[in-house]
């Protein structure tokens, strides 16, 4: 009797500790849907600093999300395929902007294209003014999303086998089309995965974008800047905007949930 | 008759490679250990791994020469390769998979890629991705995928090593012919003392990256130069 008592107990408080951890991480997300009427909701969503801010987001996530795709799939390319001991390095490297905090790296954009920053005068005498705009939106974007898309577009090139990429070369194809006809479509699954979550990540970015861009409406304030905004004037519009990001959030993950590959061997 | 040749060295790893093969439509056996480089040289001679000297011919064409600078590109050599894991993309049907290499109009492609599946008798699964193969299947899709742009020479890295016992009998009788048909060089790694046998061709044994022996099977079979040799053939072991 003894042992299975002892094992009952166990498991009552593993459920226990479990269960509240679950609860602590799903009733914020409840509490932002159920504390507010529709009529709350919809005068939200029909707050002024809504339509711009969603605007300005969708506009510099697609932005962001293209320059991470364009700049980083070479990149993930090098580091999935490459055995270099630097490739190694660089790896580690890209992954510095997940544990940077974001005001951290809002500082560090800053001091480094802002107008007296390491850069600066450079861009200058170019003419270009970068912080505090929304080109500084979408560059502190990149910056903070980048490791989750290089992250898994590296992954799923290193998981290519190389014997079908040297057979493709054997069978006529110069190596631009070895990439469009055998390896992006290998490698799509684990591409779009990533692009997925680097999008979801610089969507949500705030203390970056705040130190590097401000908070300008219109120009450089996006949702998450535009909930901090509305919370010190109007609470539903804070949520409206809130329950948006979340409902987006939550469209991620499901679209991301772990599917048998049809393709894997 | 077409020869290609190699005369290379190669260093990779721990693996120190020093080697000069020449084949003819006869063909050529590659036998030895594991870690020996056999895989390599025929990794070398489709230009997926660079020598770091020596010279690469097929008739009078110079694929690779390391004084000359030469480095013809994998696609421009002509040279069919079946790795051990015959390699099908798994992203494409059967049928797909042997249009790679070929070209002209799509609809003229897959339809000389399904009479090659035809006559290698997998017309039938010509529609069927390669996960959906068996083992037999897989091996002939990827032998015509492999003959279908006209290769000068075809290079097989374990052709039957990936087969069950029942299979392999009829797939080796079946690759042997095709080979045979073919009068074209080419090069069969293999592992299995009946598999050397089928192929019926001169024979190299590697050794740690030196060709240790060469020569017909039955003078192999007679005096092999190696403890290696001899347990792969049977034969006495070198006194």
């Amino acid at each position: 009797m003894r042992p299975s008592l002892g094992r009952r107990t166990w498991r009552a408080a593993g459920y226990a500790l479990g269960g509240g951890l679950l609860a602590f991480l799903v009733i914020p997300v409840v509490a932002l849907f159920v504390t507010g009427s529709p009529a709350d909701w919809l005068a939200g969503l029909r707050h002024p600093i809504t339509a711009p801010a969603l605007l300005l987001s969708v506009v510099t996530t697609a932005g962001s999300l293209g320059v991470l795709v364009v700049f980083g799939t070479p990149l993930a390319w090098w580091l999935g395929r490459s055995e270099a001991r630097v490739a190694r390095v660089v790896e580690t490297v890209v992954q510095l902007p997940i544990v940077v905090p974001p005001a951290v790296a809002g500082l560090a954009l800053l001091l480094a294209f802002g107008r007296r920053g390491l850069l600066g005068p450079l861009l200058q005498g170019a003419g270009i003014d970068i912080a505090f705009s929304t080109i500084a939106v979408v560059l502190a974007q990149v910056f903070v999303a980048a490791p989750f898309y290089i992250q898994a577009a590296t992954a799923a090139f290193a998981g290519i086998d190389e014997n079908l990429l040297v057979v493709a070369r054997t069978l006529g194809a110069r190596p631009a089309t070895v990439l469009f006809r055998v390896a992006l479509p290998l490698a799509r699954r684990g591409l779009i995965a990533g692009a997925a979550l680097a999008w979801a990540r610089a969507l949500g970015e705030f203390g970056a974008t705040l130190m590097f861009a401000g908070n300008l409406p219109g120009r450089t304030q996006t949702l998450p800047l535009a909930v901090y905004t509305a919370l010190e004037s109007d609470v539903r519009a804070a949520q409206a905007l809130a329950g948006i990001l979340v409902i987006i959030a939550l469209a991620i993950i499901i679209f991301l949930r772990p599917r048998r590959g049809r393709h894997r061997r | 008759m077409t020869v290609l040749a190699a005369n290379i060295a190669v260093r990779l790893g721990a693996l120190d490679l020093e080697v000069a093969l020449e084949v003819d439509a006869r063909g050529l056996v590659l036998v030895g250990p594991n870690g020996a480089g056999k895989t390599t040289v025929l990794l070398a001679m489709v230009g997926a791994r660079r020598p770091a000297r020596g010279r690469i011919t097929i008739a009078d064409d110079v694929l690779f020469d390391g004084a000359g600078r030469v480095d013809q590109p994998t696609e421009d050599r002509g040279l069919a390769y079946l790795p051990q894991n015959y390699a099908l993309f798994p992203h494409l049907t059967a049928v797909a998979n042997v249009a790679f290499g070929l070209r002209g109009p799509r609809a003229e492609r897959l339809d000389r890629a399904r009479s090659l599946l035809d006559r290698l008798g997998v017309g039938a699964v010509a529609d069927r991705r390669p996960g959906a193969l068996s083992g037999g299947e897989q091996q002939r899709v990827a032998l015509a995928r492999a003959l279908a742009p006209s290769p000068r020479a075809i290079l097989l890295d374990e052709p039957l090593a990936a087969l069950d016992v029942e299979s392999r009998a009829s797939v080796r009788a079946f690759l042997v012919a095709e080979l045979r048909t073919l009068q074209r060089p080419f090069i069969v790694i293999a592992h299995d003392r009946d598999d050397v046998r089928a192929f019926a061709a001169p024979v190299a044994v590697i050794e740690h990256g030196r060709v240790v022996q060469r020569g017909e099977l039955a003078g192999l079979e007679a005096a092999p130069a190696t403890a290696f040799t001899a347990r792969l053939f049977g034969g006495p072991p070198p006194g």
